[in-house]
């Protein structure tokens, strides 16, 4: 490839930057937001930046609402759904890759095509069904409820990955000893490890950041941080301070895992791109 | 040590048969090739034998004793695939000990075998790296550890040799049949490569849409080839084939050319002659035809010569070191090498010639 010119470069690099502005800056607004008082968050374009930093709104958020159980909650259920969903998918995916069925392929698509309708569409039978089973405001309810959401996707990338490993790893290991689910145990799922916590990764941070379900399903005991934070926008008075302090109890802890977890994101967004 | 014995195999995928009665006796301490083009069903047989692959009916016995219900872990084989199928999470030595670790084999007896076995494949200085780091012979040493470590009753390869580039391959062939005749373990090996199978088997079984075309020792097959498919698909270059009319005494070319014969099945007849077979002569003698050459490939050892008899190819193997006829070539057929096939299924006719 020829090296390319100068201007080439500082055009990327011009482009990069606008787009980190870009998808950077409401996150550094809510930062700042959550570190002001009601009337700095109106001061005007001059301040936004230049003001006197107070842990106020954080205080009175922990104050007035059970942000702590609420996190613990979100946490809960994220994770519960993210292990039942790798669990399940990866057992679907097992047989979707390595068994010829007939209507395979249709089913293959038809629990991907599960992800695709709108999940609006199955909130009232959903709230139904849980009423009458008495999973209404409870964490085993939204976990079943984000278990169902994450599987068709769990199935459709954990079928990709296990395609991707050659069958004769098992079957090596069945020639050396070894039972099907032996080998599935010693050798198919320590090979996979790497694109099942991929895989997990965006099951959790879905969870984590679900509003819909977690409105229409939760009310005290299992309500969940996303939920609680519009709340602070009352008929009395608009808390964007509160709003922004509490979002960043959210976010907080998704941008650490994030980049803790960033090497294993980017295998499962290439998946398939590069050959091992 | 152990015998296989296959009997009455057949296998059906669905409504279509991919082998259909094959029975196969593997006597102990022999190597026998399973040799075809791919899609004759030869991989298949050695799954079945596996037992990774289910039967339609028939009977598999290792050692005397009936496996055909038995999972592949319970069947005492070893096996070696194409693409090794090293455990790419586990070093080498962890590839080297799973199978007897499965057996929950003391670790101390473990790890002496071990150094046996890598000692003698001469990959104990590779027990620390993972699959990933070796070279694809290295792979392919891994896996031939693998398979002996437990000292299983028979080994199976499939296609072992077809991922390694060509000096390697030869390398490696060589290898393999030291080590099997050294271990003399019973092995069955499947291969797509004439060279492999004349090179390394005991015995050869050619194989043509799941059935039987030849059984026999290399030798055999190449120099009695049952029917016009083993006689095309054994040999570089392959066997000169002339339709031709006999009388029983004298074989009439399509050139018009008559070649007079001591004995020969009568009617239409398909008559193959080796190109290395061939006298090529700048001369003309008692029985010898005119040729015209077309082409001449150098080989190093040998030259292929292309060309024609009236208007009929043949291919002639030529040794490097005797200069070619200037003008004017000749060739004859030695009486002792020609094979005569059927026009209608291609069997061979000539059993006892």
């Amino acid at each position: 490839m020829a090296p390319k010119s100068r201007a080439y470069w500082i055009a990327c690099y011009a482009i990069l930057a606008v787009y980190g502005v870009f998808t950077l800056l409401p996150i550094a607004y809510l930062i700042v937001s959550s570190f002001k008082t009601q009337q700095q968050i109106y001061d005007g374009v001059a301040s936004t930046f230049w003001f006197t930093p107070t842990l106020d709104s954080y205080r009175f958020i922990f104050e007035t609402k059970p942000i702590l159980q609420m996190l613990t909650n979100t946490a809960i259920v994220s994770v519960g759904s993210t292990l039942f969903s790798l669990v399940f998918g990866t057992i679907a995916a097992y047989g979707l890759a390595r068994y010829k069925f007939r209507g395979r392929d249709d089913l293959a698509f038809y629990i991907l095509s599960i992800r695709m309708f709108p999940p609006i569409v199955a909130a009232l039978p959903i709230f139904m069904i849980f009423n009458s089973l008495d999973l209404l405001d409870s964490k085993i309810g939204l976990i079943i409820a984000y278990t169902s959401f994450n599987l068709p996707f769990v199935v459709w990338m954990m079928t990709g990955f296990i395609k991707s490993v050659p069958v004769q790893l098992e079957e090596a290991a069945m020639v050396d000893g070894q039972s099907q689910l032996g080998a599935i145990r010693d050798i198919l799922i320590p090979v996979l490890r790497p694109s099942i916590l991929a895989v997990g990764i965006f099951c959790i941070i879905f969870s984590w950041n679900e509003f819909l379900f977690a409105l229409i399903l939760t009310k005290s005991q299992a309500k969940t941080l996303p939920v609680a934070i519009p709340e602070f926008i009352t008929w009395t008075e608009v808390g964007w301070n509160y709003v922004a302090a509490a979002g960043m109890v959210l976010v907080a802890p998704v941008l650490v895992f994030s980049f803790l977890a960033q090497r294993y994101m980017v295998r499962g967004m290439s998946m398939g791109a590069i050959k091992d | 040590m152990a015998n296989i014995e296959i009997k009455h195999l057949k296998k059906k995928f669905g409504a279509l048969e991919v082998i259909g009665d094959f029975s196969l006796q593997v006597d102990d301490r022999e190597f026998i090739s399973l040799l075809g083009p791919s899609g004759c069903g030869k991989s298949t047989i050695l799954r079945i034998v596996a037992g990774l692959e289910e039967l339609t009916s028939g009977e598999i016995v290792i050692n005397d004793k009936v496996v055909t219900p038995l999972e592949p872990k319970d069947r005492d084989i070893a096996m070696v695939f194409q693409n090794y199928a090293l455990y790419p999470h586990k070093t080498v030595f962890e590839n080297l000990a799973y199978g007897l670790r499965i057996r929950k084999t003391p670790a101390e007896r473990i790890k002496k075998r071990v150094g046996e076995v890598s000692q003698l494949l001469q990959i104990d200085q590779l027990l620390e790296r993972r699959p990933a780091q070796l070279s694809g012979g290295q792979q392919q040493r891994v896996a031939m550890g693998r398979a002996i470590m437990r000292e299983p009753a028979a080994f199976l390869f499939d296609e072992p040799l077809s991922n390694l580039d060509a000096k390697l391959r030869n390398h490696m062939r060589v290898e393999i049949r030291e080590l099997q005749q050294r271990l003399g373990i019973t092995t069955l090996y499947v291969t797509h490569d004439q060279v492999e199978a004349m090179t390394m088997s005991d015995r050869i079984v050619v194989l043509n849409h799941g059935a039987i075309e030849q059984i026999g020792k290399p030798l055999e097959i190449y120099e009695k080839p049952a029917s016009l498919f083993v006689a095309t698909f054994i040999g570089s270059p392959s066997m000169n084939l002339i339709r031709l009319k006999s009388d029983g005494k004298a074989l009439e070319l399509p050139s018009g050319d008559r070649l007079a014969v001591e004995r020969a099945p009568g009617g239409e007849v398909i008559l193959g002659i080796r190109p290395e077979r061939i006298k090529l002569s700048g001369t003309r003698s008692g029985n010898s035809l005119p040729y015209a050459i077309s082409l001449v490939e150098e080989l190093g050892s040998q030259k292929i010569i292309h060309g024609r008899v009236g208007d009929t190819e043949l291919t002639v193997a030529f040794p490097e070191d005797v200069p070619l006829p200037a003008d004017g070539a000749f060739v004859s057929f030695p009486e002792g090498h020609l094979h005569f096939f059927d026009t209608g299924e291609g069997k061979r006719l000539n059993r006892g010639l």
